[in-house]
């Protein structure tokens, strides 16, 4: 089991900063799976959410030594992930696949029956996200959906949070216009 | 942000934590050797493939060294005898790698005075010599031509034709001596016989 993402242990994070194997291991497994969402949410497909999910540990193993703890660990390997699925963006610009809604609709199909109405409401906003432009997106999803505050959204962001206060202001009122013409 | 927006949110918020990572990425990564570590293996072998072909240069060098008896390779501490001559002079047969070279002790050292003596001044007409000539004794010497009956045969120079194109350099050789370069000994027809 790793640790808990966001909660960094310091006796761990040294171990594996000077390459103990267990140490690191111990860390990817405690975050694999933030990484994972946060790149399929971004780019909706299944294996290039795969690929840029181990690119970003590649990269968070490379870059641990330097790492001098000036911020939270997941903050800031998910700032990682912010660079390597812009990257992947850029290569495969123009082909959006288009099927993020519907694959977390159809996880939360394991709740009960009667709540129909809320699933298809969490369909029509997960489309509706799904249509921001990149960066609005970034921000909706490590602000609302990962949990960061403003500073930490900035940081995984690489811009100021003064930027990423316009920018979820501008999401939010597309989400509201676009939720609103939907009902 | 209204109420059912943030509502809508955070209702997304938790299916979005609901996707995994199917697998275990630590275990996929960590098993191979990093690329790091891949290029510090190779820079490791190849260094080590540099200083053993250096021994191993180095140990053929020693080798040849304590066998060979090449034309760079000699005793770099001659005996001091060589220079007085004598039979002293001359090193004994023994192996100089194998055994401490004995160096013969002589009277001929004791025996030279304080002073070197100064040999007599020499006259040297050094217009005599020439330069261009090859030092070859043999040179001097003129043929034995003779035919096979016994009668001599008489060597002449080759007469100066105004067509034949002229030798590239004077012969600075006195007229009696054989001339090298574009000048050339002739021999005669033999003499007819007139009864």
């Amino acid at each position: 089991m790793g640790v808990t993402p966001g909660d960094d242990d310091p006796q761990v994070l040294e171990r594996a900063r000077v390459g103990d194997r267990e140490a690191q291991a111990s860390l990817i497994r405690g975050l694999q799976d933030v990484w994972f969402r946060y790149c399929w949410s971004m780019l909706r497909d299944d294996e290039m959410a795969r690929d840029a999910t181990q690119e970003t540990a590649r990269r968070f193993l490379a870059g641990l030594p330097g790492f001098r703890g000036a911020s939270q660990l997941k903050t800031w390997s998910l700032g990682i992930a912010t660079n390597v699925c812009r990257e992947l963006r850029r290569k495969r610009r123009g082909g959006v696949a288009g099927e993020s809604s519907l694959r977390l609709v159809r996880d939360a199909e394991a709740g009960p029956a009667d709540r129909a109405a809320e699933r298809e409401a969490q369909a029509a906003l997960h489309r509706v996200v799904d249509s921001l432009p990149d960066r609005q997106r970034e921000a909706v999803v490590l602000r609302y959906f990962e949990g960061l505050n403003t500073a930490e959204t900035a940081e995984a962001m690489a811009c100021s949070p003064g930027t990423v206060k316009a920018t979820l202001s501008q999401a939010l009122r597309k989400l509201r216009g676009q939720l609103e013409a939907l009902a | 942000m209204s109420s059912p927006l943030r509502e809508q949110l955070d209702q997304a918020g938790k299916a979005y934590r609901d996707l995994r990572y199917d697998g275990d990425l630590a275990s996929e990564l960590l098993a191979t050797p990093l690329p790091v570590r891949r290029r510090t293996r190779w820079r490791a072998g190849m260094i080590g493939g540099v200083g053993l072909g250096m021994a191993a240069a180095i140990v053929v060098v020693v080798l040849l060294r304590g066998t060979g008896s090449g034309p760079g390779i000699s005793n770099p501490n001659p005996p001091t005898d060589t220079l007085a001559g004598g039979d002293a002079a001359v090193p004994p047969e023994t192996s100089h790698a194998v055994e401490t070279p004995v160096t013969p002790t002589t009277t001929a050292a004791a025996q030279m005075t304080a002073t070197p003596v100064v040999p007599p001044r020499i006259n040297i007409d050094i217009r005599r010599f020439s330069l261009s000539r090859p030092s070859l004794a043999t040179l001097n010497q003129r043929p034995d031509l003779s035919r096979s009956d016994g009668t001599p045969l008489r060597l002449t120079r080759p007469r100066y034709r105004p067509s034949a194109p002229r030798p590239a350099q004077t012969p600075s050789t006195p007229s009696d001596a054989p001339a090298t370069g574009a000048s050339r000994w002739l021999i005669d027809p033999p003499p007819v016989e007139t009864s």
